[in-house]
């Protein structure tokens, strides 16, 4: 029997998360509408998995690194209405072990909460972008050719290229231009979530 | 004891969607019918005839407002659901002609309290909501944090804005965070999608 911690600010998707995990077997212990009151209440019940919202009002990559440090062996499944590659990225390097988006179906979640509570990790591929490539797609989505991109790098066209390669099969992208969409649509390079830059 | 109250649903977030269902049924009101998507529950209506639909403003496909002044027609009465509770959502609410609007934020029992009222035949929602009302759910983003996210929605950076805008660099940053902060959001994308939502400015 996993013990779980909800860290939510709406009631109502409290409510959702406790019913969807208490359907497959996990025990709520604790709800929190804060990323203080989550300290208070982790301190207290010591959760075996924390389903932690990204858009907390006091929370955000402090209060989340806050409470990774305070609480290690504490396992962090983070839910967020946006999920870019950028926040994927930025999530996995802080330490948590999975970020799943609001909008996922009941499954996928409740997959993502049992992979985490059983010490793997659950990222979709978007995560596990290298620094090189997050800056490509950056140049891909401010209209930028690949020989341009090549110059500003200090890079081959042909090192390019294959960046972008392993963008599409990790973004699931079937063309450069659908890489270049979604790196307008996600805001990537643009002081995306995570990154610590300004626009 | 009266008829329980049937309730069709609709939210494109799952997790909202099973939330609002537990609310509901824990307190006494039948989910008839679920749906994620405007067109979806618009179906489910006209096929269910329920005695009221709950409605998420942000549906895909059909929006929530365009299926609340749908359901209007067909004399089902709406409650209106949004992540936001902002005074132009609940304006825009009325105006298509939802009984009530209430927001994710609210209680449990506060959203059973709605729904039953607006099964029952209550109009909760005024065409011009009181000035106690407005006062309660103040906006929250000021005319000068708007212009701000208005312009970083166009695609203009920060050094631009501020030259629009004749402030500086500094100020427009700060605006922009704390634009950021009460919206509850962390990054550019999330801001413009959020104060999209919310009705700031026009999609």
């Amino acid at each position: 029997m996993k013990t779980v911690l909800i860290v939510d600010d709406h009631p109502l998707v409290r409510a959702g998360l406790r019913e969807l995990l208490r359907e497959v077997g996990f025990v709520v212990v604790g709800e929190a509408s804060s990323a203080g009151e989550a300290e208070r209440l982790a301190r207290e019940l010591r959760p075996d998995l924390v389903i932690w919202d990204w858009a907390l009002p006091d929370g955000g990559r402090e209060a989340l690194v806050r409470f990774l440090g305070a609480f290690p062996g504490t396992r962090v499944l983070v839910v967020s209405a946006f999920l870019g590659p950028e926040l994927a990225c930025a999530l996995r390097e802080m330490g948590v072990q999975g970020v799943v988006s609001k909008t996922a179906a009941p499954g996928e979640l409740l997959r993502a909460a049992e992979a985490v509570a059983r010490g793997e990790e659950a990222f979709p591929e978007a995560a596990y972008l290298s620094p090189r490539e997050r800056e490509v797609l950056a140049f891909l989505g401010k209209g930028w050719g690949n020989a341009e991109i090549a110059e500003k790098l200090g890079i081959s066209v042909k090192t390019v290229e294959g960046h972008i390669e392993r963008l599409k099969r990790k973004l699931s992208c079937p063309s450069t231009a659908a890489l270049r969409a979604l790196a307008i649509r996600e805001g990537v390079g643009d002081g995306g979530a995570g990154s610590g830059r300004d626009s | 004891m009266g008829e329980q109250v049937r309730a069709v649903i609709a939210d494109d977030h799952p997790v909202a969607l099973a939330g609002l269902e537990e609310i509901l049924r824990r307190g006494g009101i039948a989910v008839v019918g679920r749906a994620c998507t405007g067109r979806e529950a618009l179906r489910l209506v006209q096929e269910l005839r329920p005695d009221v639909a709950v409605v998420d403003v942000a549906l895909p496909e059909l929006s929530g407002l365009e299926v609340t002044r749908r359901l209007r027609e067909l004399g089902v009465p709406v409650v209106l659901i949004s992540m936001y509770d902002e005074e132009v959502l609940m304006r825009e609410a009325a105006a298509v002609g939802a009984a009530a609007f209430v927001s994710k934020m609210a209680l449990p029992q506060e959203i059973v309290e709605v729904v039953r009222s607006v099964a029952e035949g209550q109009i909760l929602l005024k065409e011009e909501p009181s000035p106690s009302r407005v006062a309660r759910h103040p906006s929250p983003l000021t005319p000068r944090e708007r212009e701000v996210v208005k312009l970083l929605a166009e695609g203009k950076k920060i050094g631009e804005i501020a030259e629009i805008l004749c402030r500086s660099p500094a100020t427009v940053r700060a605006q922009k965070a704390s634009a950021m902060r009460k919206l509850g959001v962390h990054s550019t994308p999330e801001l413009i999608r959020r104060a999209r939502e919310l009705g700031i400015f026009p999609p």
